[in-house]
């Protein structure tokens, strides 16, 4: 008689789940359940993966269906206590959405698994897969008896091909068609193969799905057994799956058991047994001649093919050879019918696939989807978006054969053909995030090295081929690269493609081609400028951070200065990259802290914040030091921001003249009248340029604009050179009706009149509406805030965190008195009582049309959006965001008096075609990459002139890089500068104390929201102390140190 | 056999059913490049040199694997599959040390020849400069993986003629490496030096001591003969240059083993270390003098005279041709005696019948030591498969491929084992037991045996109705026509109890420093004449041309002696 038990728990027993110790976790259950003497009422029990292994061990209760995660032994008598006993969640240990930070407590309602279509899957997780009743409960076995009772072999057959079903191995030959080719060969016997060598390096669905449900895959193997006519089958299983292989040994033997394997299965005249063989773990062996070797006991290789398996296979008989989720699916179609089947899936790739997706994803695991769900549905809506939200850069699929799909391709149906055309592969199902701090070359260099070392090594094209490419590669990552080399890499590649002998050599190239196709500018960036844009290959890049610097700043050597207190040291290896320590310690977007190692750890060394210490401990005043004698030319420097200023800089320091002609009264550009005094003080930036100044050969002309008061001919009868960096100061129109109304401000202008010190009294107690999601729509709101507005709207057409604003922004933002309607409640804790709310944040909201009344704004008419379109469906622009649609009937009016559109900046300068300077559409000047140079000769320029609206630091960077172009120009020497590898100081053992590498990051002092938001004093006090700063800086990991 | 019609570049040519498009294009003249093929071992498809288009199939197929089927529309070469043969050629190049000038087999060698009919003058890919361990442990050969192109003919051969399977492959990849057994150096493997490697090997990775940086192929003459050193009688070609044997090879698909040798055959007499002697010598009264051969044998006839032709004896070796052999017997009559006599039988059953026999029962017999090229078909046959049963020892290398063994005398035991297989056939020799003989004459002819003699030309002199030498009778005079043999140690025994011994041998030494004449013969490569080997075929030799013998041919110095005797 069975038990009914109230309850089941069910430890994950998947591998994963396993090294993370889910036997311990299993065996206290059984302790503790015996310690209350609840044996009677609640069964503990284990299943196989459930496929979220990121969060793993995870044990899931039935019936409640609750769902804990990251569980270890010691959490397992509160959960008897609480949960079995009282019916209480231990929230702790509950699901926590990665990206809307929300507890999940129930399994099906975690968006990994809902956003899933688990069919094949469907029983792991649920089932134990060592009890065949468990299996048989499922409806297990059913369809073999089906099979054999009311369906004939060709039946069978039939089924499977109407199915559409294709061979989940990754070929996608249709599976019917190869069993019936394998049927009509009159040679006997006939093998049953199935191939479970699994080899990509992260995929492991087949293995998941074999110590989950191993019984899917005895059933799918009889059947086809039965519709081909043959007795025995062979599962070939990597040795490497010791699990895999018990769980199938067990799922075996009983089959035997029950009679459903064996002679004369379930009574009829139909026999067939299942026989394992342990590969040796070669990749190799997972091609089917190479993998029929295997089993024959020769030399694992593949040999030319026709003639195919069903022809000559296993000792030279007919053999049909499936992949495990070809196999383990056949019940299931035979079950629901091949129209069921039929239904999922798209025209040409039916039901669904699985994938093994890993990476740099927030869930990683296995999951299943119908085929022709979009690439980017799987990235963002099940895998949860990348993780730390970096930047999304590619996809890679089909396992080290396959290629890698950028951006453009997010919207790609993941099905054999789309994948094929897009230039990588189905493959068995491994999926593998890229985001960008992984260098594409570097990846591609990778798989083929994987690949190469896994090579058979019969053919040439294969064996010396994938050498040759991975020779080549590796010289590109060391800055050994030529262009030339490019094109011998396609050459090489498209050899393999057509010579090799099988598919291994002609899938060995994908990785490269299909990261020269999407990521040719990678490689170009390696061979033109001796540069890794991912700051991986450690030749090119000496530390993540310091090629993340667009200045190229030797982060860690300062840093390491500043942890010895050597203040002016640190100072003078900043200054010789970036002379704006003192403002980019306070406004720069750190891109170093986004790729600092030891954020892989724990979290960034705070970066930023020690160079603003720095500054603060600097004796005595700047002068900057002049390299080289006076050459006695000058260069016209147009626009005094920080571009401008570090070109004259580094020009008066090479020994020219300088003239900045600036349009202002002050020197400063966008960091004089961009930024609001509570983020960076005038009297920091004063200071700051007075120093820049020091150096002498510098002089100014205020209240000049180029264009109007002089034109560039004029200025080339006084310099030698010119330099334009004259910013994008326009702004985006708002481009919707009533933008001309009184009232309707840019974000751009009304910070400027803010810096002017113009009277801005009438913004108090008024309602308004900032448009946009940026670093200036932030500053706007904050200003206004300060300025006494009585409430302002951010209405931004996307989510929260597709923002471009820098995050710390935002939650300033946040901070300082604000409801949210949408999005989530970080800073619950700190939130200012309700009637302080002074800044409602309007995501997935976009503005129609300003409404006026007697030429005055009155409100913002606003429509909300949604992300999907009108067919459910994702769609995912160039910047790898969802795109959004307007949601019909949803628009509403916000009261306001003031609307200001801070949607961007674009370059302000009609007149620069007539100087034979060329633009690109939206405005910015075309120039030489790498010179700087415009296309008029003599004519250079940087900054956000250039670029687009960009950071302070951006300009610094592109500014160094033109003064010495400048120079090179005005000395006659050949532009570009070839380029130089950045320097890196000598590799040596760098020994960390535990307590710096246990240290958490260092908080500066910041101004409490309730207080700051009055005035405009500056938010961010710095670090509280120098023990402080040294302590935090010694965090730094020192990766420029590492061998190479 | 049916035929089948394909199109090959646009040309209708006919083919046979299971001919592969490779075969197809060979019969009707159309070149196709390969590398790895080697005409009677197993296609593998690896070298890629022989990609042609095949009209509906997915990308380029291997011709030397592809059937040929009826309809077929071929395109062997165009500018894609040129340019790709050419790019597969410099991928070799590049990959390890193709510098011809430094190589051996320049001149000769297939990858070479590919490369010129390519046009490749340069290599696009750069090189790899590996630098490979070289495995000079033989003495025979030497083998240098840094010219290697792993087209695995070799290993093929290794298993797929010779039987040994000792060579294999090593490792994946680029590191991939042809080596023997578990990447032993080939002196410490179980290589028996049958040089079959040699012989298939397309570039200079595996060559020859011998013939190795001294001239090339070219400049040598090429002749066939039959090799003397054991009495199966493989049919060989000779490399000579000036009458100088340089280099000995098998000819595959010819002769009682189809081209597989071993190393007595092809490496031993070419490293033979005994000192010719080119002059006769006669030594009177304790000394030594050099002497004409008419001298020389005017002496001998007067010493036969002397003692009379009764008390003379005439042993003649094995290595003797059947013409020397018969004017011997002329000379000597019935004391005519064979030293190395055969000793068994003669068989039913030609050596190549093993290779469709199912079962193979080698009674008494030591293949491994004394019939090396019989070995290499019982131990290919083990290798397919074939059940090998080994009565008593047949030498440890095929006692490991046994799947039965029996006691010498287990007649029992073999009869029904042979009564099982449906091919079954015996190899017995010298050593069979009597009873075990009687045994096994009974099966036939049901049974196909296969009688393997010792003494080189043993059946052929045996056939002239010369009888062995048992060594016990008194004689008072000798006359040994030893050619190359070694003298046994019976005869020699004999000798020193002889009032007269007239020695007629290649070689100085012992014996013929202790013969009152010496009479110089002629070496295995000056030979002209008849052999029968041990299957009872007769063998052809030919004498290397331009080689300057020393001496007249055996029988004629016999002849001499004989008419200055009558």
């Amino acid at each position: 008689m069975t038990n009914s038990f109230r309850a089941n728990i069910l430890c994950c027993r998947g591998t994963s789940c396993t090294a993370g110790g889910s036997r311990e976790i299993l065996e206290t259950f059984e302790e503790e359940i015996g310690k209350h003497n609840l044996e009677k009422e609640i069964l503990v029990s284990f299943s196989g993966c459930h496929g979220l292994c990121s969060i793993g061990p995870v044990v899931v209760i039935y019936p409640e269906d609750i769902f804990y995660c990251q569980v270890e032994p010691k959490d397992v008598p509160e959960i008897v206590e609480k949960t079995l006993l009282r019916g209480i969640l231990v929230e702790r240990l509950l699901y926590k959405d990665p990206i809307t930070e929300e507890v999940v407590p129930h399994y099906h309602q975690i968006p990994f698994y809902m956003n899933q279509t688990r069919i094949l899957l469907r029983n792991c997780g649920l089932i134990n897969p060592e009890r065949i009743e468990e299996y048989i409960a499922r409806d297990g076995y059913q369809a073999l008896a089906k099979s054999l009772y009311r369906m004939s072999p060709q039946h069978v057959i039939e089924e499977i091909k109407s199915s559409g079903l294709r061979g989940r191995g990754g070929g996608g030959f249709p599976t019917g068609l190869k069993w019936e080719l394998t049927r009509k060969n009159p040679k006997e016997p006939k093998y049953i193969v199935c191939n479970a060598d699994e080899g990509d390096p992260g995929a492991f669905m087949d293995r998941s799905l074999i110590e989950g449900d191993p019984h899917a895959l005895v059933e799918g193997m009889a059947i086809a057994g039965y519709a081909i006519g043959s007795k025995k089958g062979f599962i070939y299983c990597r040795a490497e799956y010791p699990l895999a292989i018990s769980r199938l040994k067990t799922a075996i033997a009983q089959g035997r058991e029950y009679g459903l394997l064996g002679e004369n299965i379930l009574g009829s005249d139909f026999s067939f047994d299942i026989e394992i063989k342990e590969g040796a773990g070669a990749f190799v062996c997972g091609e089917e001649t190479a993998l029929v070797a295997s089993i024959e006991g020769r030399r694992g290789e593949p040999r030319p093919r026709p003639p195919f398996p069903a022809e000559k296979g296993l000792w030279g008989k007919p053999t049909n050879i499936n992949n495990v989720k070809s196999y383990a699916i056949v019940p299931q179609i035979i079950l629901n019918g091949s129209e069921w089947f039929s239904s999922i899936g798209t025209e040409k790739s039916k039901g669904t696939a699985v994938f093994a997706l890993t990476g740099k994803v927030k869930n990683t695991g296995l999951l299943e989807i119908p085929m022709g769900t979009s690439l980017g549905e799987i990235v963002f809506d099940i895998g949860g978006g990348v993780a730390k939200d970096r930047k999304f850069k590619a996809v890679q699929t089909g396992g080290p054969l396959g290629g890698c799909l950028p951006t453009e391709s997010l919207n790609l149906p993941v099905d054999f053909d789309s994948l094929t055309a897009a230039g990588a592969l189905m493959g068995s199902g491994g999926m593998i995030v890229v985001d960008e701090t992984t260098c594409m070359v570097e990846l591609a260099r990778f798989f083929l090295q994987f690949v190469v070392a896994e090579s058979c090594g019969q053919c040439a094209p294969c064996r010396v081929g994938g050498n040759k490419m991975l020779e080549i590669l590796t010289r590109i990552t060391k800055g050994q690269g030529k262009m030339e080399d490019l094109s011998m890499l396609e050459d090489i590649a498209n050899f393999m493609k057509e010579a090799s002998l099988c598919a291994l050599g002609q899938g060995a190239p994908n990785p490269v081609l299909s990261t020269l196709r999407y990521f040719k500018d990678e490689y170009e960036r390696h061979i033109l400028d001796l540069r890794c844009s991912a700051g991986v290959c450690s030749t090119l890049a000496p530390s993540p951070c310091q090629s993340a610097c667009p200045a190229e700043v030797k982060i860690p050597i300062y840093v390491s200065l500043i942890s010895q207190g050597k203040y002016d040291e640190a100072l003078a290896i900043h200054r010789e990259s970036n002379p704006f320590p003192s403002v980019c310690g306070r406004v720069c977007p750190s891109f170093c802290e986004d790729k600092c190692r030891r954020g892989e750890v724990d979290e960034p060394v705070a970066i930023r914040d020690l160079k603003r210490f720095m500054t603060t401990k600097e004796t005595g005043e700047w002068v900057p030091e002049v390299h080289e004698p006076d050459k006695g030319k000058s260069v016209g420097v147009v626009g005094g921001g920080p571009g401008g200023l570090t070109a004259a800089l580094r020009l008066a320091q090479t020994g020219y003249h300088v003239c900045i002609y600036e349009s202002s009264h002050e020197l400063g550009g966008m960091m004089r009248w961009g930024i609001p005094d509570y983020r960076l003080p005038k009297d920091v930036l004063k200071s700051e340029i007075k120093s820049i100044l020091n150096v002498g050969k510098i002089d100014t002309k205020f209240n000049v604009t180029v264009g109007r008061d002089l034109q560039l001919d004029d200025l080339f009868q006084a310099h030698d050179a010119l330099l334009l960096a004259i910013g994008a100061q326009g702004s985006q129109a708002l481009g919707v009706p009533g933008f001309e109304l009184s009232g309707v401000e840019s974000g751009i202008s009304l910070l400027r009149k803010l810096n002017m010190g113009d009277d801005l009294s009438f913004v108090k107690g008024k309602r308004v509406v900032v448009v946009g999601g940026g670093n200036v729509a932030m500053d706007a709101a904050r200003s206004l805030l300060r300025l006494g507005a009585k409430e302002v709207h951010l209405v931004y057409r996307r989510e929260r965190k597709d923002m471009p604003a820098l995050v710390e922004e935002v939650e300033a933002t946040e901070e300082e008195g604000i409801h949210f309607n949408l999005g989530t409640r970080r800073w619950r804790r700190r939130r200012i009582s309700a009637e302080e709310e002074r800044v409602i944040f309007h995501y997935l909201t976009a503005p129609l049309q300003v409404i006026g009344s007697e030429g005055r704004v009155v409100g913002l008419m606003c429509q909300k959006l949604r992300l999907q379109d009108e067919k459910g469906k994702s769609v995912f622009d160039v910047s790898a965001r969802k795109t959004s649609f307007p949601i019909q009937g949803s628009e509403f009016i916000l009261d306001a008096d003031i609307v200001v559109a801070a949607i961007g900046q674009k370059v302000d300068q009609p007149s620069l075609d007539k100087w034979g300077i060329r633009q690109h559409r939206n405005g910015t000047i075309e120039v030489n990459p790498r010179s700087f140079m415009t296309t008029r000769t003599g004519v250079f320029a940087v900054g956000d002139v250039v670029s687009g609206p960009a950071s302070i630091v951006e300009a610094v960077g592109q500014a160094n890089k033109a003064a010495r172009a400048i120079d090179r120009f005005l000395k006659g020497l050949p532009l570009p500068e070839p380029p130089s590898l950045m320097e890196r100081p000598p590799a040596q053992k760098y020994e960390m104390s535990d307590e710096d590498a246990e240290r958490p990051r260092a908080k500066a002092s910041i101004l409490s929201p309730e207080t700051r938001v009055y005035d405009f004093r500056e938010v961010n006090l710095g670090f509280p102390s120098e023990c402080v700063a040294k302590a935090e800086a010694k965090r730094c990991l020192r990766c420029d140190l590492e061998e190479r | 056999m049916s035929i089948v019609t394909l199109e090959i570049n646009g040309r209708k040519v006919q083919g046979n059913l299971e001919d592969t498009i490779l075969d197809v294009c060979n019969k009707n003249g159309i070149h196709i490049p390969t590398l790895c093929h080697f005409e009677g071992l197993i296609d593998v498809g690896i070298c890629r040199m022989c990609l042609v288009e095949v009209r509906g199939a997915k990308g380029l197929l291997p011709a030397c694997v592809t059937k040929a089927k009826d309809g077929m529309v071929v395109t062997t070469e165009n500018e894609k599959i040129f340019a790709l043969r050419r790019s597969n050629l410099e991928m070799l190049f590049s990959e390890r040390n193709h510098f011809c000038m430094f190589c051996e087999k320049s001149g000769d060698c297939e990858l070479q020849k590919l490369a010129y009919e390519h046009g490749l003058d340069h290599v696009r890919y750069g090189f790899f400069w590996p630098s490979l361990p070289m495995d000079m442990s033989r003495k025979y050969f030497l083998y240098d993986q840094n010219r290697c192109i792993l087209c695995r003919r070799c290993v093929r051969a290794c298993e797929e003629i010779a039987g040994h399977a000792v060579l294999t492959v090593k490792d994946r990849g680029p590191k991939s490496m042809v080596c023997p057994d578990d990447d032993l150096p080939f002196n410490e493997s179980t290589c028996v030096s049958c040089g079959t490697c040699l012989q298939v090997c397309p570039t200079g990775a595996l060559a020859d001591r011998k013939s190795s940086y001294v001239g090339r192929q070219a400049q040598m003459t090429r002749n066939k003969s039959t090799c003397t050193f054991c009495s199966i009688g493989c049919e060989i070609e000779i490399s000579s240059r000036d009458g100088e044997p340089l280099r000995v090879e098998g000819i595959f698909g010819q002769g009682p083993t189809k081209g597989v040798l071993c190393s007595s055959g092809r490496f031993e007499p070419l490293f033979e270390c005994r000192k010719r002697r080119k002059s006769p010598l006669i030594c009177r009264e304790g000394v030594t003098k050099p002497a004409s051969l008419p001298e020389a044998l005017a002496y001998v006839a007067d010493k036969i005279k002397y003692f009379g032709i009764d008390s003379f004896a005439g042993l003649i070796s094995s290595r003797a041709t059947n013409e020397a052999a018969s004017q011997f017997k002329r000379l000597f009559g019935d004391n005519t005696f064979l030293i190395d006599p055969s000793g068994t039988p003669l068989g039913n059953a030609f050596i190549s019948d093993i290779d469709d026999a199912d079962c193979i029962a080698v009674v008494g017999v030591n293949l491994d030591d004394d019939f090396k090229a019989a070995s290499s078909f019982v131990k290919r046959a083990a290798n397919r498969g074939a059940n090998l049963v080994v009565v008593g020892s047949s030498g440890k290398r095929v006692n490991l491929r046994a799947s039965c063994h029996l006691q010498e005398d287990d007649e029992c035991n073999l009869g029904k084992i042979l009564e099982r297989a449906s091919k079954p056939i015996v190899i017995y020799g010298p050593d069979t037991g009597s009873s075990m003989m009687e045994f096994l004459w009974k099966l036939r002819p049901g049974v196909r045996q296969i009688g393997l003699a010792f003494g080189s030309n043993s059946r052929g002199i045996e056939k002239l109705g010369i009888k062995p030498w048992e060594g016990d009778k008194k004689y008072k005079g000798v006359y040994v026509l030893l050619a190359d043999l070694v003298l046994p140690d019976t005869v020699s025994a004999f000798l020193s109890n002889v009032d007269f011994v007239a020695i007629q041998s290649c070689y100085e030494g012992e014996t013929a420093v202790r013969a009152d004449v010496f009479l110089p013969s002629r070496a295995w490569y000056e030979r002209t004449g008849t052999y029968v080997n041990t299957e009872n075929r007769v063998g052809q030799l030919e004498r290397v041309p331009q080689s300057l013998p020393i001496a007249p041919p055996d029988e004629e110095v016999v002849l001499r002696l004989y008419s200055l005797l009558n």
